[in-house]
């Protein structure tokens, strides 16, 4: 195994390694912490629809299978893994997004017990055709339960009125019917792609010894072959399938979604220029932007308004969010203030704020070991290190923003609104 | 180093939290008062305004710039109902001074502000501003109306009104559309007064070094009101049993239904007694080893969730589900039935272990987050013990003694919400 000790004299220090096989591992000690949180996970979500394994011919899966897989993980031939992490007492879970699927416990005592249920579980499918039909159930009320969610729902309205080919904008759990389409020789399938440790990760962080946690591994991890994945590219123009998307649900009042949608040609964004997205989005339209005052003041906006920058493998969107009685309108004035800050330029005294801000964020995040380890996980999985982000922010200047505002294109956008159901 | 609880004022106590593992410092004021129906609307709004500006930051926008520049200090708010007490908290978290690189102390400067947001409000003539006033006033109303747009926690909502009736508990913490509309500075004033004067205070630092300065000024502010009819903490009003079992069914535009049960318990907030209640409810349907997640989830596939749990501020408790309409009397039956088999002493002691195993697991984690170690010292009043010995009482909880709190949970109230029919 090949290690890594990446330090930062203010932050700490966490090793990086990768084993023979090609797992990428990312371990960081906590000194004083009474808990450890670990992650074993794998490149793999629901964008993963369509693809290819060591040159073979292109296989295409039915919507929600990477979600499905993570639900039936959890059993085994010797039973189910949460009765086995009751006996520790461990909290263990999982959750699927767009591009990834991680498995989790977070645990006072008893970490290396826990570390080998996690290790043990992960690479050992066990799929029956009456097992996937007893989750079909299960998975068929979590579907149902997001079609309830206006605030998900508001996501993927945008997200299908955005994108023309790519799976983001299929729900993650998939959807009744589709689920319907999945058994177990599938299930085996798509476990036997990507479920290989040259596509996988672990973080860890907390109470933990490094070099026991990597001895640990090389001892479990079981002799697998390595895979080459080809993922297909779905390809997407710069244009939206639709501008303006509409829904009514049960709300009291309008939900928006609005997103500019961005194309890099073949490649995802570089670290400095998802960290220049944030920065961004918190100079166009964060608590201290001149946007939010006349959105506030005007009474178009509440509490609910946030902004994200939206990423992932072949997609990403700048979005804001929120809840207002004419999402037109708000729509509107996000568009006019990209204009005003395009032609007027940043206030320095904003951007020096929103860069020592970010700094701060930065600093409080390796307070938890959970989000020392989702950010573990995003490095796995878009490259990078830990500490990247201090260096970069104190790079970032103006024009990189200046730049970037001026790529935001209005007839590349979308205003997704979930209005309110009319009574009567 | 321990807890350590100071006397800064007439009913001010100070609490620090020493805890070196974190490279931030919590400090959050808490204020107690009775839960009183008629003015818990304009109680409630008032720390929402309190922390949108003050004398020195009048403008919204130049208090979250000062935010930013103190390193993106996370200023918050709430207003929550702590059994018959309402629990105002207004909260600075931020960055220790060895990590700020300009030599200025972020930990002094955000104490301050804290200070000063809630004992120098931005007044004019000596009343709260009327934009101040509205503008907060609005984004309530839009919390109160929004409750709808999550079904789960309207649900719960919706229970707690009809299960406690005119018992103040039952109100929303927010008020009444109403009620909001009716607030003017006059009112809040007086509500802010009585706050400052009457409030049962509770200063809490979760830092690594003593928080001299915070305290103090805390302390000099304090003395210079006058302090009376300080709010009492002991005060406990347990819900009767019911006579016969209320039911209530209301239809709106969803695709799934929500059930959430209400249940009176005999007990009365003692530590002892609410130990044996939590782990009752954990074992009904807390973690994955919980008979309803085991039987109704996993084995029955009825639900996506099912799940209990306890308020020990006001002894009861609560089973919340996601349905099909055709299950819901099936749900019901269920939940019964496993609370029947716990009351008959049906289950393993595996069970038990596998419950005391996984609170006490999570009570050890309190000590990595400067967020739940201040919600642990303020969410209750009354007996005060650290984590480390709440687990000491959990362990010693008896089968028998479980069994006795299951026999005296009795239901109180069914409320269902369900799709609308065709017709309606």
């Amino acid at each position: 195994m090949k290690r890594t000790l990446c330090t930062d004299k203010m932050l700490g220090e966490y090793t990086y390694a990768v084993t023979d096989n090609g797992l990428k591992v990312y371990v960081m000690e906590k000194a004083g912490f009474s808990s450890a949180y670990a992650i074993f996970g794998t490149r793999y979500g629901s964008i993963d629809t369509k693809f290819s394994k060591n040159g073979g011919k292109t296989v295409e899966v039915p919507a929600g299978i990477a979600h499905f897989l993570e639900h039936k993980l959890f059993e085994s031939e010797e039973g189910d893994t949460f009765q086995r992490f009751a006996k520790t007492g461990a909290y263990c879970n999982a959750y699927t997004s767009f591009d990834r699927t991680c498995y989790l416990f977070s645990c006072s005592s008893n970490f290396e017990e826990n570390f080998a249920i996690l290790l043990d579980f992960v690479q050992s499918p066990y799929f029956t055709a009456e097992t996937v039909e007893k989750e079909q159930g299960i998975i068929a009320q979590e579907i149902k339960m997001y079609e309830d969610s206006p605030g998900w729902r508001v996501l993927f309205n945008m997200l299908c009125a955005m994108y023309e080919n790519h799976p983001v904008k299929i729900d993650i759990a998939g959807t009744v019917d589709s689920i319907a389409k999945i058994d177990h020789n599938l299930l085996y399938e798509c476990y036997n792609t990507f479920y290989n440790p040259n596509n996988m990760y672990i973080c860890v962080a907390g109470n933990i010894d490094t070099d026991k946690v990597l001895c640990q591994i090389e001892k479990n991890l079981k002799p697998t072959p390595p895979v080459e994945i080809d993922r297909f590219s779905f390809p997407e123009s710069r244009e939206v399938l639709s501008g303006y998307t509409e829904q009514s649900l049960e709300v009291a009042k309008p939900l928006f979604c609005f997103g500019y949608k961005e194309v890099f040609d073949g490649r995802d964004p570089t670290i400095k220029e998802k960290t220049v997205a944030g920065l961004l989005l918190e100079i166009l339209c964060g608590d201290c932007s001149e946007l939010y005052r006349k959105l506030l003041d005007d009474g178009l906006i509440g509490d609910e308004f946030s902004a994200e920058y939206f990423q992932g493998h072949g997609y990403s969107s700048f979005i804001i969010e929120g809840e207002s009685d004419d999402p037109v309108k708000v729509s509107e004035e996000i568009k006019a203030e990209v204009a005003r800050l395009i032609k007027e330029g940043i206030d320095p005294r904003l951007l020096n704020a929103v860069k020592r801000s970010a700094y701060g964020d930065a600093v409080k995040n390796f307070d938890s070991t959970e989000g020392i380890v989702r950010d573990m996980v995003e490095c796995a999985i878009s490259g990078g290190d830990l500490f990247d982000t201090v260096e970069i922010l104190r790079e970032i200047t103006d024009e990189d923003i200046i730049e970037r505002l001026k790529a935001l294109d209005e007839k590349a956008s979308v205003l997704s609104v979930i209005s309110p159901k009319k009574k009567g | 180093m321990s807890l350590k609880i100071l006397s800064l004022s007439k009913g001010v106590d100070g609490y620090f939290i020493p805890n070196d593992r974190f490279s931030t410092t919590l400090i959050t004021c808490n204020l107690y008062i009775p839960l009183n129906a008629e003015t818990m609307a304009t109680d409630s709004l008032l720390p929402y305004l309190l922390s949108s500006c003050c004398e020195e930051y009048k403008d919204y926008i130049d208090l979250n710039i000062r935010l930013l520049e103190l390193y993106g200090a996370d200023l918050s708010c709430s207003a929550t109902k702590c059994g018959d007490r309402f629990h105002i908290k207004l909260g600075i978290s931020v960055i220790n001074d060895k990590f700020a690189f300009d030599g200025c102390s972020p930990v002094a400067e955000a104490a301050d502000l804290l200070c000063g947001l809630l004992f120098a409000p931005s007044f004019e003539k000596g009343a709260f501003r009327t934009s101040d006033i509205d503008r907060e006033k609005r984004k309530t109303v839009e919390r109160i109306e929004g409750e709808i747009n999550n079904k789960r926690s309207f649900a719960r909502t919706r229970l707690l009104a009809e299960m406690f009736g005119s018992d103040p508990y039952g109100k929303f913490s927010y008020g009444s559309v109403e009620e909001v509309n009716k607030i003017d500075s006059d009112a809040l004033i007086s509500a802010w007064r009585k706050l400052l004067e009457t409030a049962y205070v509770r200063i809490c630092a979760v830092s690594g070094s003593y928080p001299e300065k915070a305290f103090e000024k805390f302390a000099a502010m304090f003395k210079s009101i006058p302090r009376h009819d300080i709010t009492d903490t002991e005060f406990f009003r347990a819900l009767p049993e019911a006579e016969r079992v209320k039911d209530i069914t209301e239809r709106f535009e969803v695709t799934q239904g929500k059930l959430a049960l209400g249940f009176t318990s005999n007990l009365h907030g003692s530590l002892k007694e609410s130990a044996a209640l939590s782990l009752l409810s954990d074992i009904w349907g807390g973690g994955p080893y919980s008979k309803l997640f085991e039987n109704v989830r996993e084995k029955e596939s009825l639900c996506y969730y099912c799940s209990a749990s306890s308020r020990r501020s006001k002894g009861f408790v609560t089973v919340e589900s996601g349905i099909e309409e055709q299950n819901a009397q099936k749900v019901v039956d269920a939940v019964l039935r496993e609370l029947d088999d716990i009351k008959n002493g049906n289950f393993d002691d595996e069970v038990v272990e596998a419950s005391k195993k996984s609170v006490t697991d999570a009570l050890a984690g309190y000590y990595d987050s400067a967020t739940a170690l201040d919600a642990w010292y303020t969410r209750e009043l009354g007996e005060l013990v650290t984590p480390e010995e709440a687990s000491e009482i959990i362990m010693k909880v008896s089968r028998e003694e479980i069994i006795e709190a299951a026999r005296g949970i009795k239901l109180h109230t069914v409320y269902r919400l369900l799709p609308k029919r065709g017709e309606e």
